[in-house]
């Protein structure tokens, strides 16, 4: 196998898939990747059984071949080297020889049919959209998403995909995200569990205009511009979200989001580092956000001008958590539903929006009161 | 407490079809018959919970309230009532924590329990499992399942295998025979879809799953490969994580006779008193309010107390107080059944806890 390849396309290709690699590998093999050479251009692999991730690049083919290189050192000299061609050989015995104007380098690599099969997905269903709105109902979902092993089910997004709307679900049990699409659909209805780490492999690869998800039992494969991710679904069963919903919180809170953000960023500094514990008190036309640390003896309070009308009432919250959904609305001004301080408070922007909608559950911080 | 006894004895305690049966218990209507607690048969929602009655139909929990009518036109739908399962909780709680502070809830209505120490000394966990069963009926009239073993995978297990109102001991001899003969779907953790995956190429029993190799297992399944691998091994290493500190401290009997005379009550309320203080030096902790029970032989049962202005663990002063409130009460008139005496409002609790909520997600 012979090719030359631009530094930096080499560099960005083994960047994009990288992510795949494992960083205490089980089998050797999985820390390589398989160069192959398809219509002209250089096919990139890495996988670590789970997800794989495929990586188109241009190149200049001398002579076609496969070949799996160690992953970590190749990434590292390219990540040394200026924007200059590369020229690769490698031989019957696998031994690759590159070098530069700078001078050459040697690795040995691996056969490339002991690297592992990745899944084709042929009889699937594809989902058509854009690398934007698929970038998005990720990014709107992914960091509500729990990392408790003992509920599996939890640890990924629960992709809703329906003919003229699809849900994209996320929760630890501490919050809950439900956000809707109408742009992105599908001929039928399908419903599965992305793994988080795949969908942040799948943020930072995304690229181009168009995204082609295809759905098979057991895997996903994103396809965007030239990189296509491939991942294990969960197979479990996603826990009756709908059910948590209140559906009768009638206290409302309007308030402009950066506002209340910044005051929950700044409040929270004074709050217990284990609890990071802030209280809402709500007032008429007025919310007063208080914390305390009484090991340290500080406390903070800012008051700030919302619209309420509604029954005065005192809710906790976990700073972190509340500070998460907030910064995940996009309106200037977010409406709270509550209705006690030991139930779910719904969070969403003021203004419904065409084409899609958010929800955000937060469950309050409370004094214990068993006795 | 120490963490590094080379064996733990922990159980697992699971109330059975926990919805339906307090539904069932408040409501006489409904019993033995098939109950659907969660979503209307008209609605969008699913079953939260179903009676023993219901499952026969094949209905289960998470399935569309709509296809449970159509499994069963007869089966009667009622709504949840978080509140009343709430109260039965608490109560099932504070049963367990007349055992041992290491309680690990994880839900309303299951928990695990460490009590390879428990407050009690009693040296058998199987004999502390049936005691809490029997505690939960007395106190809610709702049964529970329990499963005793070394750790915590294999208390789960065993809770399951007798359902209803079982009770099984895995000892840790027993565990690897057992988890071979044991079908797979049984596996907590082996959810619908794994299940399936693993017939498919030829996993039925915990033998089989014995069988492959870590890497073979990875391979098939990915991470959760090495959890296989581990748990058919009976190799769970967790620790049961207590989420709260203890608020109260307490103990009760139950007499084998009804008693009525007023110096036996003495003297038995005169140990207890002591025996609380000893055992409240010991978690380093004194109480501000005392607590008397008495169930009288009619099944009546009252509670009497008092607040102090200060934390006591000092047995004299429990027993002076436990002698006032003894007089608001009939005892010594009628025959008594029960007696228990409990310090609360304790300084362990001085430091606010607070405590992060979570949904009650149902599967």
């Amino acid at each position: 196998m012979k090719f030359s390849v631009s530094s930096n396309e080499l560099n960005k290709g083994l960047s994009a898939v990288i992510g795949a690699v494992p960083s205490k590998a089980t089998l050797p093999i999985l820390e390589t990747i398989l160069f192959e050479c398809e219509d002209g251009k250089l096919k990139l692999t890495a996988t670590d059984l789970e997800i794989s991730i495929i990586e188109y690049i241009n190149a200049d083919i001398e002579e076609e071949g496969a070949v799996a290189i160690p992953a970590r050192r190749l990434l590292e000299t390219l990540r040394q080297l200026p924007n200059i061609p590369v020229f690769f050989d490698v031989d019957d015995r696998k031994n690759i020889n590159f070098r530069t104007d700078k001078g050459t380098y040697k690795l040995v690599g691996d056969d490339a049919d002991e690297f592992p099969e990745v899944p084709s997905l042929d009889d699937g269903t594809t989902i058509s959209t854009t690398a934007e709105l698929m970038h998005n109902a990720i990014h709107k979902t992914l960091f509500a998403v729990s990392s408790d092993d003992l509920r599996p089910a939890m640890m990924g997004v629960y992709f809703q995909i329906g003919t003229d709307e699809s849900k994209f679900v996320a929760t630890d049990g501490h919050r809950l995200v439900k956000y809707t699409n109408r742009e992105i659909t599908a001929d039928n209805d399908v419903n599965f569990i992305v793994p988080d780490k795949a969908l942040s492999l799948i943020q930072k690869t995304i690229e181009g205009d168009d995204c082609d998800l295809t759905v098979t039992e057991d895997h996903a494969r994103f396809k965007s511009g030239n990189t296509i991710v491939i991942t294990r679904l969960i197979n479990e069963q996603y826990p009756n979200y709908d059910s948590v919903i209140p559906r009768d919180n009638d206290k409302f809170l309007t308030i402009s989001k950066d506002q209340m953000l910044s005051t929950v960023k700044r409040v929270a500094i004074f709050s217990s580092t284990t609890t990071r514990q802030i209280r809402l008190q709500l007032g008429s036309d007025k919310l007063t956000i208080r914390a305390e640390d009484l090991d340290m003896s500080s406390e903070a309070k800012e008051t700030i001008e919302c619209e309420y009308s509604n029954d005065e009432m005192e809710i906790g919250f976990n700073a972190k958590y509340l500070g998460d959904v907030l910064s995940n609305i996009d309106d200037d001004e977010v409406t709270f539903e509550f209705s006690s301080p030991n139930r779910a408070g719904i969070v969403k922007p003021s203004e419904e929006n065409e084409n899609e909608d958010i929800l955000m559950l937060v469950m309050p911080v409370m004094l214990n009161s068993y006795a | 407490m120490t963490h590094n006894f080379p064996i733990r004895k922990i159980i697992h305690v699971d109330m059975d079809a926990f919805y339906a049966s307090v539904e069932q218990r408040d409501n006489p209507s409904l019993r033995g018959k098939p109950v659907v607690v969660g979503g209307s048969p008209s609605g969008r929602g699913v079953v939260a919970t179903c009676s023993y009655e219901a499952r026969k139909y094949g209905i289960h929990s998470a399935m569309p309230a709509s296809q449970a009518i159509r499994l069963c036109p007869h089966a009667i739908f009622v709504k949840t009532r978080f509140d009343a399962y709430r109260e039965v909780s608490k109560k099932i709680r504070e049963i367990f924590f007349e055992y041992t502070d290491l309680v690990e809830p994880l839900s309303l209505d299951e928990a695990f329990l460490d009590v390879t120490e428990n407050h009690k000394n009693i040296p058998s966990a199987t004999l502390i499992a049936k005691q809490i069963k029997e505690r939960i009926f007395e106190e809610t009239k709702l049964t529970a399942s329990a499963g005793v073993a070394h750790n915590k995978f294999l208390a789960k297990v065993a809770s399951d295998i007798h359902k209803p109102n079982g009770l099984t001991l895995i000892t840790p001899e027993k565990a690897e025979a057992f988890l071979e003969e044991l079908d797979i779907k049984r596996f907590f953790g082996v959810g619908k879809a794994t299940q399936k995956k693993m017939h498919a190429i030829g996993i039925k029993t915990g033998a089989d799953l014995k069988q492959w190799t870590e890497i073979d297992l990875v391979k098939a399944f990915g991470k959760s490969g090495r959890f296989y691998y581990r748990i058919v091994r009976g190799i769970d290493n967790r620790e049961v994580k207590p989420h709260r500190i203890r608020k109260s401290f307490g103990k009760e009997r139950t007499f084998s006779e009804d008693i009525d005379s007023i110096e036996w009550i003495h003297n038995f309320l005169d140990e207890l008193a002591q025996t609380i203080a000893e055992g409240m030096k010991k978690i380093n902790a004194a109480g501000k309010t005392i607590t008397l029970k008495v169930r009288y032989k009619d099944f009546e049962t009252i509670t009497r107390s008092t607040s102090i202005s200060h934390y006591t663990n000092r047995y004299q002063e429990i027993n002076d107080v436990v002698r006032s409130l003894l007089k608001d009460t009939e005892v010594g008139k009628r025959p008594v059944r029960l007696l228990g005496i409990t310090l609360s409002n304790l300084n362990l609790n001085e430091k606010k806890v607070w405590e992060q909520l979570e949904l009650s997600l149902k599967y």
